[in-house]
């Protein structure tokens, strides 16, 4: 197809201006913030997320706290790690949820008196792994990361472990378990793929 | 008359040039079907524009309302379920049209100079198609969008240096919630549409500049686009209509699965069928930074440099053949995918097959098949658990906090979870034929139908009381009402049989199971109840003892030595027993072995089970619907 050109002299230009460089540097700049305005007047939206602290009714800080799981008594003493779901306070921007599931974490006897926990959720990318009692593992249904009974990445050559760091512990109030046998944990979720494990 | 009116309006607006503009391109060479894709796509796409609207004006973007406004759409709207089909199985048509669109053009060499940048205008569009698709996954909030999204989200947090922040701006938080809907939604419906609009004009524009790139020859006479290429387009379009329109009749619309819950593992979450690939690919790495951003990157990298390298002959075979390897890469991935998750489907159990003694087979083998089979598991469940909450909310309504509620509060959701999650350990509920939850190896009676005659019978049956349905391998053995059973019961005349038949009838009466309702009544009037009463105060052997002599029920016998069968099996029973078994109204004086789940009544937060779980867990236990 050939162009069309018909249309593109019919207005002459006003007579040659002088440049003026201030008057189009103005205009550039001028316009330049007209322009920008809206999207700068929705910044502060846009970005909140990062800027917000969680913070409940009363001003009171939700999340990050020790929640109770469970009593000691309630795990198989072979030490067969046990799902738990995780009940605390949980805020949706405008909601406020009171004692809501928030997570599940698996929970197991390690020794006489001591337990270890490991949030469910898969530090590869976010699945919830489950735990094949037959085999003493853990196995996340998304993309085949596998675990120990003790956290630990399985490394087999054959198969692929995709998942950057073992499951993620949780930490155990230890006195109080010691003291009433009741199992209170510091729920986190952390950022998944990364070798590190950064709390949110 | 006409002709002057005309005149007038194309003297104000032009109208005749611009129609001849856009009817009269010349095509070299003809019309032919292979130009109608980007037709096609453009219609594809302002039927998603039209229907997307239409659906925008009866969904609402919250955690609590987004899955209950789609549900309302799908169950109860006037064809609710055909707008949302059109929607759905149009956005699956849209990918396959880009992709033979962009075969089409990069195979006729179509993206050659001067029309680099059209192609890449093309490329923009197509990832702008592909956010279009990610977002709207996500907007239905069940559990399918939910976990495939989420595990896309988490990529994001892969960028170097500012994933997290990324992430969290995408998500609107560090976790999801209404703001990752209201954000995705203004994506999906605002700012990608408007974008989308906006490369479509530019798209369309630099065609008509540099038109067609096929030549003319002299078997092929060129044609204006009308209305020959208009016509195979039509067509096209209209082929794409009927499929469109059967395939949403013959999946009745778009799926839906159950509300999006975070605590809720969901063991099928996989990405639409045209991700299928992507996923798998990070199946395949020890690091998905390389499955999820080098692989791709490279990828649109290549894509994008193809006009350049396309100048010289070369660089365009070597542009077809790669793209060529890479569609069938990715055909062959997804096929993997989608085989690896159905791999359990139709074959035979890992523990029914003979490998000959090769143990690497057998592992090989039992771990796809498991991993298989927890797929497929996982969907069955979510098709059931969908199918469940609709009863629900036909029945019920759905509350001011949304369908998850309902669902929480469900006995039939929540009771197995809460059996597997404590019970399980020791006890069984299944009926025998393989359907419920098996405890491996079980050491306390299976509790299905529990309260029922047939539970209750099967207890008093010296060949059944030591088998695992009830003391077999349990500590009950030591019991005295294990002995009993297997010395008073063992050898009952036609009259010893009568009467513990009435015994059962009457006890199992104290259940009140709603299963049972009719033959209570009929056991009540006929007299076998009283019956029953007066034989569970008579030995069946002489000189031995009668049930009264360890068991109180209703009025007559005394607390202590035995479980107390007033109300056995009923719900308020259960409860007491799982509350506390160690009771004096149940095993006081003997070591059931059972923890306590509730005891502790001045401060429930210390209990294993709340009041509520508790309640949910012994109305599935007693099949109360």
């Amino acid at each position: 197809m050939t162009q069309t050109t018909e249309n593109a002299a019919s207005s002459q230009p006003p007579q040659e201006e002088r440049r003026n460089f201030i008057v189009e540097a103005a205009a550039v700049i001028i316009g330049g913030i007209v322009g920008l305005f809206p999207v700068v007047a929705g910044l502060g939206v846009i970005f909140d997320p990062l800027l917000r602290k969680k913070k409940g009714p009363g001003g009171k800080e939700v999340g990050g706290g020790f929640v109770r799981i469970a009593n000691f008594d309630a795990l198989p003493a072979d030490g067969q790690p046990q799902q738990f779901p995780v009940i605390a306070d949980r805020l949706d921007a405008w909601n406020y949820f009171p004692n809501e599931r928030i997570g599940s974490v698996f929970v197991r006897r390690v020794g006489e008196n001591d337990v270890q926990v490991f949030n469910s959720v898969c530090p590869h990318l976010g699945c919830l792994v489950s735990y094949a009692e037959g085999k003493g593992n853990f196995h996340c249904p998304c993309h085949n990361s596998a675990f120990q009974v003790d956290g630990e990445k399985i490394d087999n050559p054959a198969k692929p472990n995709p998942s950057p760091r073992a499951l993620d512990s949780l930490d155990v109030d230890s006195e109080r378990l010691a003291e009433s046998g009741e199992i209170w944990v510091k729920f986190q979720n952390f950022y998944t793929g990364k070798e590190d494990k950064v709390a949110k | 008359m006409m002709d002057k009116l005309l005149q007038w309006l194309d003297h104000r607006t032009g109208y005749k040039a611009t129609l001849s503009d856009a009817l009269y391109e010349n095509v070299p060479g003809g019309a032919r079907w292979r130009y109608i894709t980007g037709s096609m796509l453009v219609f594809a796409f302002v039927t998603q524009a039209i229907t997307g609207l239409i659906l925008w004006t009866a969904y609402s973007a919250s955690s609590q309302t987004a899955w209950e406004s789609v549900y309302y759409i799908q169950h109860e709207m006037t064809a609710g379920w055909f707008l949302r089909g059109v929607h759905h199985n149009m956005a699956q048509a849209m990918i396959i049209l880009l992709v033979l669109h962009m075969l089409q053009v990069v195979i006729d060499g179509a993206y050659k100079p001067p029309r680099e940048f059209n192609f890449w205008i093309g490329l923009i569009l197509m990832l702008l198609i592909l956010g279009l698709a990610l977002t709207g996954y996500l907007l239905p909030w069940d559990q399918k969008g939910f976990w495939a999204t989420s595990v896309a989200t988490n990529l994001s947090s892969l960028t170097p240096l500012v994933g997290d922040q990324v992430q969290q701006v995408a998500v609107g938080g560090p976790e999801y919630g209404h703001h990752t809907l209201t954000r995705f939604f203004a994506l999906h419906a605002g700012l990608l549409p408007a974008l989308l609009v906006m490369f479509l004009g530019i798209h369309v524009a630099f065609f008509r500049r540099h038109g067609i790139s096929a030549e003319s020859s002299p078997n092929r006479p060129d044609q204006y686009f009308w209305p020959h290429q208009v016509l195979k387009d039509a067509i096209g379009c209209f082929v794409l209509m009927i499929v469109i329109v059967g395939a949403v009749i013959y999946t009745h619309g778009a799926e839906m699965t159950a509300p999006a819950d975070a605590s809720e593992p969901y063991a099928a979450a996989r990405p639409e069928w045209y991700f299928l690939f992507l996923f798998q690919m990070l199946k395949m790495f020890e690091n998905e930074f390389v499955g999820a951003i080098v692989l791709p990157g490279a990828v649109m990298a290549f894509l994008f440099l193809m006009p350049l390298t396309g100048r010289v002959k070369m660089g365009h075979i070597v542009n077809v053949v790669v793209l060529v390897v890479l569609m069938v890469g990715a055909g062959y991935l997804t096929v993997e995918a989608w085989n690896e998750d159905n791999f359990a489907d139709g074959r035979t159990k890992p523990s029914e097959m003979d490998f000959g003694g090769d143990q690497d087979a057998e592992d090989a083998y039992t771990e796809k098949f498991e991993a298989s089979e927890s797929f497929l598991n996982a969907q069955e469940q979510a098709e059931k658990d969908y199918e469940r909450l609709v009863r629900l909310i036909e029945r019920k309504g759905i509350p001011k906090g949304g369908a998850i509620e309902l669902q929480r509060n469900d006995p039939f959701t929540q009771g197995p979870k809460l059996f597997a999650r404590h019970c399980k350990s020791c006890h069984s509920r299944d009926d025998g034929g393989g359907e419920g939850i098996v405890a491996n190896p079980p050491v306390a009676p299976n509790l299905h139908g529990i309260g029922s005659r047939d539970w209750l019978s099967g207890l008093l049956d010296p060949e059944q009381i030591s088998t695992d349905r009830y003391f077999g391998g349990t500590a009950l053995m030591e019991l005295d009402m294990h002995s009993f059973v297997m010395s008073d019961l063992a050898d009952l005349d036609e009259n010893g049989k009568t009467r513990l038949e009435k015994i059962v009838m009457a006890v199992s009466a104290e259940a009140k199971l709603l299963s049972q309702t009719d033959l209570d009544a009929t056991a009540a009037t006929d007299g076998s109840i009283a019956a029953g009463l007066e034989a569970f105060q008579v030995a069946f052997v002489k000189d031995s003892s009668s049930c009264i002599d360890c068991h109180k029920l209703g009025d007559i016998g005394d607390l202590g030595s035995a479980p107390d069968l007033t109300g056995w099996g009923s719900r308020e029973w259960l409860r007491g027993m799982i509350a506390n078994p160690n009771h004096e109204r149940f095993y006081a004086n003997s070591d059931s072995s059972m923890p306590a789940f509730a005891e502790n009544s001045e401060d429930p937060s210390r209990n294993q089970l709340t009041d509520h779980e508790l309640d949910m867990l012994v109305r599935w236990l007693r099949d109360e619907d």
